[in-house]
């Protein structure tokens, strides 16, 4: 298992670094210049502006740079190749762990980086309070009390940082893992590439119309103001939990109802 | 009403996706699947929900004119379902030509759209309730005008497929120039009218860049083909002269025998026979004679090798050309490949033994030449005649793909040049003949 894992970490190490390095410069450089426009009580408020963008592609950035694999093996036949020489299960195990695990880390990576650059590289900032108290009059911090996890954010925020970067990088593997079960059945590069992004386009719209806005996965990966007192914790893993039912849900229509084949047969 | 917008919006891309990758747009399932998703999707976009917990809701009226999103998140998302719609519903195209087609049907889109902004804008108030249905006319309008050309005239031909990289590039970054001020100006129709001479500058040099390339395109494209039909032609035309010439010396040679013959016979009789069966097998053959008179060396060469293939199998092709190719308008490359279509059909449908005729020569009427190959066979009905052209008819293994697409290609190069195509029976020595042809300037 482990030189089949190495293997396919040879097949996707350079389109895995290339995104790896390229979206960790996009984060660090827009949690360096995008906070200047913004009124903020907190160095790491940087780089919660600076990810928006990221936040929204995060679908895409999760499978374009891994799912392509699986496309090729299928089209050029080198899945047959492998036959002789690797169980199936074990092939396709080994091949999704490289695939989740290299989204994670490119997801992970990038973020923590963008949180070392928001609290140590870029200028500190003049905290700007927006908050009234309405007993005294005056101006008082709000992240403390409003913020999502607020005393970890406003006290530890390179723990907090970490923490959310593990928490999307997790999520990212687990998009990569309906990216992923697509590339096992479908002949499209564009559906397999982009179909999780318009899935969780759709789950956004759906959500948002029916008033769960809380359910969305874009608040599960970005909980910013997530209300966690009110809501509790349990709808941040709606989203991903409805991912991954969609993923075994697809996997269960591909090979069961539509009877594909993964492997030529 | 508004919902009308949005249908409109709907043919439009319709239209232009289509046109743009080259198919013709029927009443079929792919056709329709593709107008429902999309219109679906716009439905979507512009949808607002009212306040309280009702799902009813109406569709947003602000900074819809110039595409069919006001932001740059939809426009990403719409141009990813465009790319899925196209990639899955409009087949067979390259994954790369998928990625053209979408990006110039936005192009496109934003072209005809600000061009009929500025046209209503001459005519009614930016403010009037008409103004965006007008333009919206206008703009399908303007799209089916392009259908038009490039499926009902066949003027997709001219654009090649969008072959070679640089033109995919060009077009992909003009495409994301475009879309780029659209985001830039923020959707808003007033950018468009406050701005006209910019825009009018930009949506110029667009236009003009694209023209040039796809002209540039073409007429390398057309130096390619005449240069690899003159590379893979003109040595085997070569080596023929040269045989020629190599058996120059041993004709001299014959000369002097044939002198001496005459010399040495005692009557004219005896000197008549020696000489007659001295020089049966000099002469050389009339077929070869006619294909060195040729003007055209590349279709000389090219006659050449198909005749020696005949050979191979047994077969006979008599070349009759009594026109000059040269100065005929159709290109030479296309030539060969009418030449080439017709004659490896006959060779095809041939037996060893047979004899397949080529004949060019000048129409009875206009300034046409009339190119034919006759090869036996029984005769034909006129509608297995038409079938005969028809895209991916073939009388060979289906199995292929690639099947079935020579006499259609020929029928392209002749409507191209307003020509005609022949189909007859007809009889050469009182055996049936297929004679199929072309009438070409």
């Amino acid at each position: 298992m482990k030189n089949l894992m190495l293997l396919e970490w040879s097949k996707l190490k350079w389109p895995v670094l290339i995104s790896m390095i390229g979206l960790t410069l996009t984060v660090s450089v827009l949690t360096g210049t995008l906070y200047k426009g913004y009124s903020l009580e907190h160095d790491l408020e940087a780089w919660e502006i600076g990810i928006e963008i990221i936040v929204f592609l995060f679908p895409l950035v999760a499978v374009i740079p891994v799912c392509w694999l699986m496309y090729f093996e299928r089209k050029d036949q080198f899945l047959m190749y492998t036959l002789p020489r690797v169980k199936k299960s074990r092939y396709l195990w080994s091949k999704w762990i490289v695939v989740a695990s290299s989204s994670f880390l490119i997801m992970f990576i990038a973020m923590f980086i963008g949180v070392i650059t928001a609290l140590y590289f870029k200028p500190e900032i003049t905290p700007v309070y927006g908050l009234v108290d309405t007993a005294t009059g005056n101006t008082i911090p709000r992240l403390e009390l409003q913020h999502f996890l607020g005393s970890l954010f406003v006290h530890h925020p390179l723990a907090y940082g970490m923490l959310l970067g593990l928490w999307q990088g997790l999520l990212s593997a687990i998009i990569a893992t309906l990216g992923f079960v697509i590339s096992l059945f479908v002949r499209n590069i564009f559906v397999i590439l982009t179909g999780p992004f318009i899935y969780v386009m759709l789950e956004n719209f759906i959500l948002s119309l029916l008033r769960y806005e809380s359910f969305r996965i874009y608040i599960s990966f970005n909980p910013e103001f997530y209300n966690a007192s009110k809501y509790g914790y349990w709808p941040l893993l709606f989203g991903p939990a409805l991912v991954l039912l969609v993923s075994a849900l697809t996997l269960f229509y591909f090979a069961k109802i539509k009877k594909v084949t993964v492997y030529p047969s | 009403m508004i919902y009308f917008q949005i249908l409109i919006d709907s043919l439009i891309m319709l239209v232009l996706c289509y046109a743009l990758a080259g198919q013709p747009l029927r009443l079929e399932k792919n056709v329709m699947m593709w107008f429902l998703c999309f219109h679906v999707l716009c439905l979507m976009f512009r949808y607002q929900v009212f306040g309280g917990v009702s799902l009813w809701g109406s569709f947003e009226i602000n900074n819809y004119d110039l595409l069919p999103v006001n932001n740059p998140v939809l426009l990403l998302t719409l141009l990813i379902i465009v790319f899925i719609l196209n990639s899955s519903l409009i087949r067979p195209m390259s994954n790369m030509k998928v990625i053209t087609v979408s990006f110039l049907s936005f192009l496109i889109w934003v072209l005809l759209r600000t061009f009929s902004i500025v046209m209503a804008g001459l005519i009614l108030p930016s403010e009037a309730v008409m103004f965006p249905y007008i333009h919206r006319a206008a703009t399908l309008l303007l799209a089916l005008v392009l259908y038009y050309v490039l499926i009902v005239k066949r003027g997709y031909n001219f654009l090649g497929d969008y072959s070679g990289i640089f033109t995919k590039i060009m077009l992909i970054q003009s495409a994301a120039t475009v879309l780029g001020m659209m985001v830039y100006a923020n959707f808003e129709t007033s950018f468009v009218t406050q701005n006209l001479l910019l825009i009018l500058i930009v949506f110029s040099l667009v236009i003009s860049m694209n023209i040039w390339m796809i002209y540039e395109y073409f007429k390398r494209s057309r130096q390619d083909k005449r240069i690899s039909a003159i590379e893979q032609y003109l040595p085997v035309i070569d080596e023929l002269v040269s045989e020629v010439r190599a058996r120059q010396h041993e004709f001299h040679n014959k000369l002097l025998a044939i002198h001496s013959i005459v010399e040495t016979a005692s009557s004219l009789p005896e000197a008549r026979s020696q000489i007659s069966a001295y020089t049966q097998d000099v002469i050389l053959n009339s077929d070869v004679r006619e294909i060195l008179q040729l003007d055209s060396k590349v279709i000389g060469g090219f006659l050449y090798t198909k005749m020696k293939m005949a050979e191979l199998k047994k077969m006979t092709i008599l070349p009759h050309i009594h026109v000059r190719l040269v100065s005929m308008r159709t290109e030479e490359h296309q030539l060969v490949e009418i030449l080439g279509v017709l004659i490896d059909n006959a060779l095809e449908a041939s037996y060893p033994g047979d004899t397949i005729i080529v004949t060019a020569k000048r129409a009875e009427q206009g300034e046409l030449t009339e190119i034919t190959v006759m090869n036996p066979y029984p005769p034909k009905t006129s509608i297995d005649f038409k079938q005969m052209f028809a895209k991916g008819y073939t009388t060979k293994n289906r199995s292929h793909n690639t099947r079935g697409y020579g006499l259609y290609n020929v029928e392209q190069i002749v409507l191209q040049h307003h020509g005609k195509i022949i189909a007859r029976n007809t009889e050469y020595q009182g055996i049936p003949y297929l004679s199929i042809g072309v009438r070409i300037p």
